[in-house]
């Protein structure tokens, strides 16, 4: 909705991908374990990343090790006593995901007596647990006027909870300012006219796709072109499928109730995504964020011309995309915590 | 186009018995974020309509006669 408002988009590029237990949609979360001394582990039971703590290198060391023959990757808690592993089965089983017990229950998996297999989430888009998002300034306005956005949807990386709970108090207290000084606007009745036509259509057709076949489709295509390592050439056939699907989107899909109209506005948003992961992907021709963009022809680091924002956005009916300075940081950072980010593989020390 | 159902294991059951959306509750279909859940027009009682579940439990933790119980799919055991 902020992409077709025509707000900029910061970093889409860097994706989301997360590490979840294999075949379960729940988080590792490692990050929750490891302050009680679990960690993700190799086939071996040994160590590989420095830090459990998500980031796009720690997913490329992850990813290295599948490809290295010491995969699969675990969650390993199987060296700690079982009363601390009780500990942390109430927050991975209670707060994160309530059917995840019963999830290891039915596999005959405890944590207690073996490592548990983990592996790496399809890509999505989300600055809670990345860096991409709407671009907000400090007092969550995009750059619409009047528009503001807060939570993981948000260029406010790792906020989570928290986060979202502390801008969007920001961006009220904000809005409530910036509504005072101005009149509610007018709005065009042809416009209201226009959205509902395109909301409705999938209901007037007596014949045709249903949503979720158009969100298996795209998903699946996400999945074979846009997934890193990413290669331009699959890019490109990406984008000509998804304009395919837009096609059957707009053209095709049916909705035979409420639910399935929901799916289908679901699936235009779904869609959406997928073309601008492409697209903010093939702008920035240089890899970045580990594994999150990995460009296998651009495979360097280029700070010279990308240490920068990639701000994407619709202009004209159309998709664009620019450069935007990083702002200066407002804490210091030392010259070796500028590379810490890069050194996640665990090396021998003496 | 017609189209035709691919038949699945549901992972919401619910005991008929226990359920009592025919006396007007309507907790599990409430609370459920995947909209999944409907009363059936023939029985009054509460079924899964959309096989679109996250296993997220609150239709279970939530139902106030215990009617409600959510498995792990056979496809991901």
């Amino acid at each position: 909705m902020a992409y077709h408002a025509g707000a900029g988009l910061a970093n889409l590029e860097c994706y989301q991908i997360n590490p979840l237990i294999k075949d379960y949609n729940g988080p590792a979360c490692a990050y929750v374990a490891g302050p009680f001394g679990a960690y993700t582990a190799n086939s071996e039971g040994n160590r590989f990343i420095e830090c459990d703590y998500w980031s796009g290198q720690m997913m490329q060391e992850f990813y290295n090790e599948l490809q290295s023959g010491k995969g699969p990757v675990f969650l390993k808690l199987n060296h700690l006593h079982s009363d601390t592993v009780g500990k942390i089965e109430a927050v991975l089983h209670q707060v994160e995901r309530p059917s995840r017990g019963r999830f290891h229950a039915n596999r005959g998996t405890n944590y207690r007596e073996r490592m548990i297999e983990m592996h790496i989430s399809e890509i999505g888009f989300c600055s809670g647990h990345s860096a991409s998002g709407v671009f907000v300034d400090e007092f969550a306005r995009t750059t619409v006027p009047g528009l503001y956005a807060a939570g993981d949807m948000a260029s406010v990386p790792h906020n989570y909870m928290l986060g979202a709970f502390t801008n969007g108090a920001v961006a009220g207290e904000h809005a409530i300012d910036y509504t005072a000084a101005v009149a509610l606007p007018d709005y065009d009745e042809e416009d209201v006219a226009r959205e509902r036509t395109r909301v409705l259509a999938p209901t007037l057709r007596e014949d045709g796709i249903p949503p979720n076949q158009l969100e298996y489709k795209t998903r699946r295509i996400v999945n074979d072109y846009l997934q890193p390592p990413k290669v331009t050439a699959k890019m490109r056939i990406g984008q000509a499928r998804f304009a395919e699907l837009r096609e059957d989107l707009e053209q095709r899909m049916i909705a035979r109730d409420a639910h399935e109209l929901m799916r289908a506005l679901e699936v235009s948003s779904i869609l959406d995504c997928a073309d601008m992961a492409a697209f903010a992907s093939l702008f920035r021709t240089e890899s970045r964020w580990g594994l999150y963009h990995q460009r296998v022809d651009y495979p360097e680091k280029n700070d010279d011309d990308w240490f920068c924002h990639s701000i994407l956005r619709k202009q004209d009916g159309r998709m664009t995309a620019e450069k935007r300075p990083v702002a200066p940081y407002i804490v210091p950072i030392e010259a070796s915590e500028r590379t810490a980010y890069d050194r996640q593989r665990i090396r021998k020390q003496a | 186009m017609p189209l035709a159902l691919a038949p699945s294991t549901v992972p919401v059951i619910v005991d008929d018995t226990k359920c009592i959306a025919d006396k007007g509750c309507t907790v599990c279909v409430d609370v459920c974020p995947l909209d999944v859940l409907r009363i059936s027009d023939l029985t009054g009682k509460a079924y899964m309509k959309y096989d679109e579940c996250w296993y997220c439990m609150p239709c279970e933790t939530d139902c106030p006669t215990g009617a409600v119980t959510v498995n792990i799919p056979y496809l991901l055991r």
